[in-house]
């Protein structure tokens, strides 16, 4: 007979008052899940794609829409840019890379980008199987995008038309696949990449672009030396049918939009996480009243004013437990949700642990919740009055 | 096993101080303290529990003086050694009698033996309730669980205040003849507070407040 069972079998007596305190907390504990576990990804994503570029070029438009399509690929394009503006400004010589980037095509929803070989390797991408892309025709699967689509080495496919599916399939025109690369955690996970000069091909003969001269889509740019941050963009956008965009600067601008929204929900959390603390305090408070001839029995069969408060705090700490391993397990599940969402809407893939840093450091916040909201009425019942309540009770 | 109650007097707070008889019990002895209300047959009772501070005078319990008791020594030594049974059964809802039983044994600081618990339900009859929660037994019932519990850690003073007052004759005989066979069975002392003259001739030691 084990006074944590005394505990359990309280709040079993009288579940109704503790439903209330632990969906509280599993609510409030699971949006803190979701949210800290959604932003640290987003920025995770957003950050590490976006290094090593320092300028993205593409046709004017909103400077966030040609960073968001032509870095993560969530976005359509903004418009094309000659091949020959490129080429021009690729020459400056404040410009250490250049790499042109094509697409407007996708396979299954998986978009094609047209690029050179620079571009899987400043992701640091590596071949899983096969070559890459040297000939046109020839594609390279990232691992995301095989995963999905099953293509496979050997394999020959043809796009469609735009960057979500349609049936509006180029169909005179058959990539092969020859090589599959290793996944890597960024976005070339869930692309597939050809030679550029694929994009002209299907382009060209299907005669999309009437004009003679061959266009790009987007570019991004390495400088020699911060410096140039200041000049070539502004050089761009004043000198140029172009423009350009520094992804620092709209990825931060980024995050202070989601940042605020974020806070709110997590402000939010945290005040139902206290309601929950709330709820824990006073349904206690109430129920030691009905019980107080209980607990000066118990005083009267040796417990000690210590272990009459230990018994209280556990109830309190019980009704938290249950309220985090809830909260975890709506967290996850939310996640889930969320992952499936931007999965079907951006290729992208949340990585769900099952149970990582954060569960843990919330563990002891939430026994300490429990422990603190039961503290008061714990103390209470621990300095009961046992004579009095046995006379009157 | 003996008690010894010497000079007590209580006060509570304004009122006019209670003075109480002096009195001794040897081994085994049983003594039915009779009075009407308000004459402080609970407050002695409570006194000799050891849940109300003593004031003036003495009580010396299995020649353990309770004055010299101090909080956790006193709660663990009224668990070891005061068996209590109130006018009207009270147990700890949530738990079944037999938990309740093992809960007795728990804070009596005695290692919890289900089957001793249930050797002493089988002795009273109450074998079968085992499993039951205690608010599904009649009022006779629960009287019964609740002079097992009173006994479960073979103490060395039973007190009963007003066992036998929501009993009907019949049940009345019954539960006070139980009290004071288990007693005489666990060698214990046994005080049985009450204003039910129907206990009188089932004592030979009383006691007028």
């Amino acid at each position: 007979m084990k006074l944590a069972k005394i505990s359990i079998k309280n709040i079993g007596y009288k579940p109704l008052s503790s439903i209330l305190s632990v969906l509280l907390l599993a609510f409030g504990i699971g949006i803190i899940v979701l949210l800290v576990n959604f932003s640290k990804q987003f920025e995770k994503q957003f950050t590490t794609n976006v290094g090593g570029i320092d300028m993205v070029v593409g046709a004017k438009g909103s400077p966030l829409q040609l960073i968001l399509s032509s870095v993560y690929h969530i976005d359509d394009p903004t418009g094309n840019i000659p091949l020959s503006e490129y080429e021009k400004l690729k020459r400056n010589p404040l410009v250490e890379t250049a790499i042109p980037l094509a697409y407007g095509d996708n396979y299954k929803g998986y978009r094609m980008v047209g690029t050179t070989l620079d571009y899987p390797k400043h992701y640091e991408a590596e071949l899983e199987n096969g070559n890459w892309f040297l000939k046109t025709g020839e594609a390279v699967i990232g691992a995301k995008a095989a995963q999905n689509t099953g293509l496979k080495i050997g394999d020959s496919f043809s796009g469609s038309h735009g960057l979500t599916q349609s049936i509006d399939h180029h169909d005179h025109f058959h990539y092969k696949v020859v090589g599959t690369i290793k996944s890597t955690g960024t976005v070339v996970d869930k692309l597939i990449l050809t030679d550029i000069n694929s994009v002209w091909a299907v382009h060209a003969t299907e005669g999309h672009s009437n004009k003679s001269e061959p266009e790009i889509t987007a570019a991004f740019f390495s400088f020699k030396s911060p410096m140039a941050n200041l000049t070539v963009p502004r050089m761009v956008n004043k000198n140029t049918s172009m423009q350009a965009a520094l992804p620092a600067i709209e990825v931060n601008r980024l995050f202070s939009l989601m940042g605020s929204g974020m806070q709110s929900l997590r402000i939010l959390a945290i005040l139902i996480v206290i309601i929950s603390g709330i709820s824990v305090f006073l349904s206690l408070l109430q129920s030691l009243k009905d019980r107080k001839f209980e607990l000066a029995l118990m005083r009267t069969m040796g417990a000690t004013r210590g272990q009459l408060l230990f018994t209280i705090l556990l109830e309190g700490v019980w009704v938290a437990l249950m309220g985090y391993v809830l909260g975890i397990i709506l967290g996850k599940l939310g996640l889930l949700a969320l992952s499936g969402l931007a999965q079907s809407n951006f290729q992208y893939q949340l990585q769900i642990a099952y149970f990582n840093s954060l569960d843990a450091l919330l563990f002891p916040l939430s026994i300490l919740l429990g422990a603190l909201a039961a503290f008061v009425p714990a103390w209470q019942a621990s300095k009961i009055n046992i004579s009095k309540t046995l006379s009157h009770g | 096993m003996s008690v010894v109650c010497n000079q007590l007097t209580h006060q509570y707070l304004s009122n006019v101080p209670i003075a109480f008889p002096n009195f001794e019990l040897k081994d085994k002895e049983q003594l039915l303290l009779l009075g009407e209300s308000g004459r402080g047959k609970t407050t002695l009772l409570h006194l000799l529990a050891g849940i109300l501070p003593l004031q003036g005078g003495d009580i010396h319990i299995n020649k353990t003086a309770l004055k010299s008791l101090k909080k956790r020594a006193l709660d663990k030594f009224r668990g070891q050694n005061i068996g209590l049974v109130f006018q009207q059964a009270h147990f700890v809802k949530s738990l079944s009698v037999m938990d309740n039983l093992l809960l007795a044994q728990k804070l009596g600081g005695k290692p919890c033996i289900p089957d001793f618990a249930l050797e002493i339900l089988n002795e009273l009859n109450m074998g079968f309730s085992a499993s039951k929660k205690t608010y599904e037994l009649s009022v006779g019932e629960q009287q019964r669980v609740s002079i097992a519990r009173a006994i479960i850690n073979k103490p060395a003073l039973i007190l009963a205040d007003e066992p036998t007052s929501a009993l009907d004759d019949k049940n009345a005989a019954a539960v006070c003849q139980l009290l004071c066979d288990t007693a005489q069975k666990v060698g214990a002392n046994l005080i049985v507070v009450t204003h039910d003259k129907r206990l009188q001739t089932s004592f030979s030691k009383k006691l007028t407040l």
